[in-house]
């Protein structure tokens, strides 16, 4: 196994350098000059053109792409991602002052969509075409087609606006920030994106468990006198999740893009509003670094993916 | 179906990674049933402290720098935490800060004279003086520190040096005595104080030890710890808001204790209004009959210096003649679109000048006839599209390019639509690329030799802002002569004059100024509404506003 994980860990260096490699280029040959865009034509008096120059040379954009590139490279693998465009400040500070409210809110909405994924997977299992599974379905079939931005503002107007009982956007009431304006602030954005992120983990859990319950080993222990309930959670769930737990895995960079659009609509001080934002200000360095953490977070996500299978389920042998 | 009873049954088994996801999951039901016992507009929690403003942001900043491009939101902060010598009254005349008295221009307009208030200190307890201003000049005078508007200094004495880095500050900037600051300039302007008067002062005692090489990129300007604006800076909570505290320093320091300024989405900033969570916010004309609904919420509009119009690329042989641009001006119906798009708040306007130095009369009124005939005379060729440019996203300016197109198409123009970024838009006024292209910006109010920056000859993109490459030599001479003119009537029927060439000309399509209209808590007083409230295009004077 510890091979396994070391030849894995070596292809994602490759791909994640590859990844680079693409991103840098595809950022750099965009349309959209960074620099024009920090002054506004009016504002240019005479000295507009000189500015623009003088700007390029100092930030390094007067190179060819490709010593820009080696030169970020060897600026990255110190540690060093370089200067955001927009407030001067390193790429790392401004990416690392992110992460914590992106993963509060992906965390929070994560968990709750497991318990009502597996609650309402399971109870759709077992009681299949009946009202609660076609309930379930009708759910699940909601969240993955009604648009996370638009149950955003459903959200705040029913809830902020109208019954004044949620805050209607920030992570903090600015003045306060104390652990129970923080959870208050989460309520809304964390059940929009655990909402969305549930509706396809039910059908998974659902339809995992309804494989299970028809198999063999199920019937066999029904048949040693197991209690039901005993049989659907201790023998068919069990099994049912493994698949599940690819799928988490797989579905938590997806999840990352719901985020965008709920941080958005919630201001959220996260990765998503800052990746929306420096694409609109063409902050490259920010742009560029924002791309490889979404390629390390596919690439660790896929291999942790693999790792838990093959040690929840023995079968699956890695080599 | 043989199993149906696992319901009944709590999971006995596998408590770790499950039990774990439960408990946050009941902590957030936790969180949303407590939240539904208290009301977020009460106590501390919320908004609507005694002492504690929240006010809305309608972008994020980027810096709070006077050295960096000019960006809206960014001065809009500075305005908070820096003092200028000068500001824009409501009528956007220059009017006295941190100065005692107007600007003293000499009679041949090669010097200007500031004098500062006595007693002025920074938020530090520091005596802020003329030396401050000095060094303030010094360093946005040289591009060295980053400095993205030693344009303004051109005419100033030594500037061409310091540029070059030939001198290590600027000749003609003195400080004689501590409220004296006197500057020299190669040539007449008489425009200088308009020009440099509203720059935030920076303090010298903190900045000037710091290198000057990249000054601008200091840490000071993400995070001012000195200031001498009526309040003083906390922290940037990225993203969420900037926290001011009151100046206690300060000449008639604030009665209000805190301020928050929130970068959110017009949407929630409006939402906000209604919950309590905004005190103050700049709302879109399109909000309007919404807001007006809000209980404990004021609106109350102003003249807004801002604009949206249509420049002309005259590197085009078809658009030279200035037959064709009149007809354009006269087949757009601006009194309809101010009425229609922007709900009649707006003032259509016939010139980049303002207020009473703007051309009076007839303009150019809707007349689509007119407009025809004056096609024919310049031989116009209607088989040729014309494309219409516009970076989309303002509901005003994306009504109005639909409406526009129709109202040309019928005097024979066939206007195509294009939705561009705005770096694109920017390219595109550069390659000379463009046809027309739909824009709004800033102001020529306050100092209204600016104008030459959209108008002059020498100021074509992307030197200076002349994105349409209009060029007279006739108004170029007037804009120059207003310079040497000290006497502030004299100088102002010269701008008249320039006016009316300006508006013969047409170098764009004015369509209108837009007012800014603002909507409050009525728990707040003392807010007296401006257009912009930058230092540039108009201040507030937040020591008089109160909290109910």
């Amino acid at each position: 196994m510890a091979g396994y994980v070391i030849r894995r860990l070596l292809v994602n260096a490759l791909v994640f350098l590859l990844i680079s490699v693409g991103i840098f280029t595809l950022v750099r040959i965009a349309p959209g000059d960074p620099v024009r865009m920090m002054v506004d034509p009016e504002q240019m008096r005479g000295g507009g053109a000189a500015f623009i120059e003088a700007k390029r040379r100092e930030l390094g954009l007067d190179r060819p792409v490709v010593v820009q590139y080696f030169q970020w490279l060897s600026g990255a693998l110190r540690g060093d991602l370089g200067y955001s465009y927009v407030g001067h400040r390193p790429v790392g500070a401004v990416l690392g002052e992110r992460v914590g409210p992106t993963l509060q809110l992906m965390g929070a909405a994560l968990a709750v969509a497991l318990v009502v994924a597996v609650g309402l997977g399971v109870a759709a299992a077992v009681r299949r075409n009946t009202a609660v599974d076609y309930g379930a379905t009708v759910l699940g079939l909601a969240a993955v087609s009604v648009p996370p931005f638009f149950l955003g503002i459903v959200g705040i107007y029913v809830f902020s606006l109208k019954l004044g009982v949620l805050p209607s956007a920030g992570m903090t009431t600015p003045g306060d920030g104390g652990p129970a304006d923080q959870l208050r602030h989460l309520v809304l954005p964390g059940l929009i994106l655990a909402f969305v992120t549930a509706g396809p983990f039910t059908r998974y859990v659902r339809g995992g468990l309804v494989d299970e319950i028809g198999a063999d080993y199920v019937r066999t222990a029904e048949a040693k006198g197991a209690s039901p309930a005993r049989v659907v959670l201790r023998h068919a769930l069990r099994n049912s999740l493994i698949p599940l737990i690819t799928v988490v895995m797989y579905q938590i960079p997806q999840m990352l893009a719901g985020a965008v659009v709920i941080e958005q609509v919630f201001a959220w001080p996260g990765m998503g509003q800052l990746a929306v934002s420096s694409i609109g200000q063409h902050d490259h360095p920010v742009i560029v670094g924002f791309a490889l953490y979404v390629a390390v977070l596919v690439l660790v996500c896929n291999l942790v993916a693999d790792l838990l299978y093959a040690v929840v389920d023995p079968r699956v042998s890695l080599r | 179906m043989t199993i149906r009873s696992g319901r009944r049954h709590t999971a006995t088994a596998g408590i770790g990674r499950r039990g774990l996801a439960m408990a946050l999951g009941g902590a957030l039901t936790a969180g949303a049933l407590a939240a539904c016992s208290s009301d977020p507009t009460q106590g501390s929690s919320g908004g609507g402290d005694t002492g504690v403003l929240n006010m809305y942001l309608y972008q994020k900043p980027k810096t709070f720098s006077p050295l960096a491009p000019n960006n809206g939101p960014d001065q809009l902060v500075m305005s908070f935490i820096f003092d200028s010598l000068y500001g824009a009254d409501a009528s956007y005349a220059l009017r006295p800060r941190l100065a005692a008295a107007a600007p003293q221009v000499s009679e041949d307009a090669r010097s200007v004279t500031f004098t500062l208030k006595p007693g002025l200190k920074w938020s530090d307890g520091k005596p802020l003086t003329a030396k401050d201003v000095v060094f303030t000049y010094n360093a946005l005078a040289n591009p060295a520190t980053g400095s993205a508007q030693a344009g303004r200094f051109a005419a100033v004495d030594g500037a061409g040096d310091l540029a070059d880095g030939k001198a290590a500050s600027l000749k003609g900037v003195t400080a004689p005595d501590d409220t004296t600051v006197k500057i020299a300039t190669t040539r007449p302007a008489a425009g200088l104080p308009g020009l440099i008067g509203n720059i935030p002062i920076l303090p010298e005692h903190v900045l000037g030890r710091l290198p000057v090489k990249g000054l601008g990129d200091d840490a000071f300007f993400t995070r001012p710890t000195v200031g001498s604006g009526a309040f003083t800076f906390v922290q940037y909570k990225t993203d969420q808001y900037v926290e001011l505290a009151a100046n206690p320093h300060h000449r008639q320091p604030a009665s209000i204790k805190k301020v928050f300024l929130k970068p959110v989405t017009s949407d929630v900033a409006t939402a906000q209004l209604g919950t309590g969570e905004m005190d103050l916010a700049q709302i879109s004309p399109t909000d309007l009959p919404a807001v007006r609904k809000l209980k404990d919420v004021k609106v109350v509009t102003a003249k807004s210096p801002g604009f949206n119009r249509i420049a002309v690329n005259q590197s085009q042989t078809r658009f030279k003649d200035e037959r064709v641009r009149q007809a354009l001006l006269t087949a757009i119906d601006r009194k309809g679109l101010v009425d229609k798009v922007l709900a009649g708040a707006g003032t259509v306007v016939d010139s980049s000048f303002y207020g009473d130095l703007a051309p009076s009369g007839a303009g150019y009124p809707y007349d689509p006839e007119k407009a025809k005939s004056l096609l024919a005379a310049a031989g116009w060729d209607s088989s040729k599209p014309v494309t219409l440019s516009w970076v989309p996203g303002q509901r005003d300016r994306d009504t109005a390019a639909t409406v526009i197109q129709n109202q040309l198409k019928a005097v024979g123009v066939n206007v195509e639509l294009k939705q561009v970024q705005v770096d694109a838009l920017l390219s595109s006024y550069e390659k000379k690329s463009y046809d027309l292209a739909l824009f709004g910006g800033g102001n020529y109010a306050t100092e209204p030799s600016t104008v030459a920056t959209i108008d002059a000859c020498d100021q074509a993109y992307p030197a200076g802002g002349n994105v349409a490459h209009f060029c007279d030599a006739g108004l170029d001479g007037l804009l120059k002569k207003a310079d040497a003119v000290a006497d502030p009537a004299a100088r102002k029927s010269v701008f008249q004059e320039a006016a009316k060439v300006e508006n013969a000309k047409v170098p764009y399509l004015w369509l209108y100024n837009p007012d800014t209209i603002w909507a409050y808590r009525t728990r707040l007083s003392g807010f007296e509404p401006s257009g912009v409230p930058t230092n540039e295009v108009g201040f507030w004077e937040q020591a008089n506003w109160k909290l109910g």
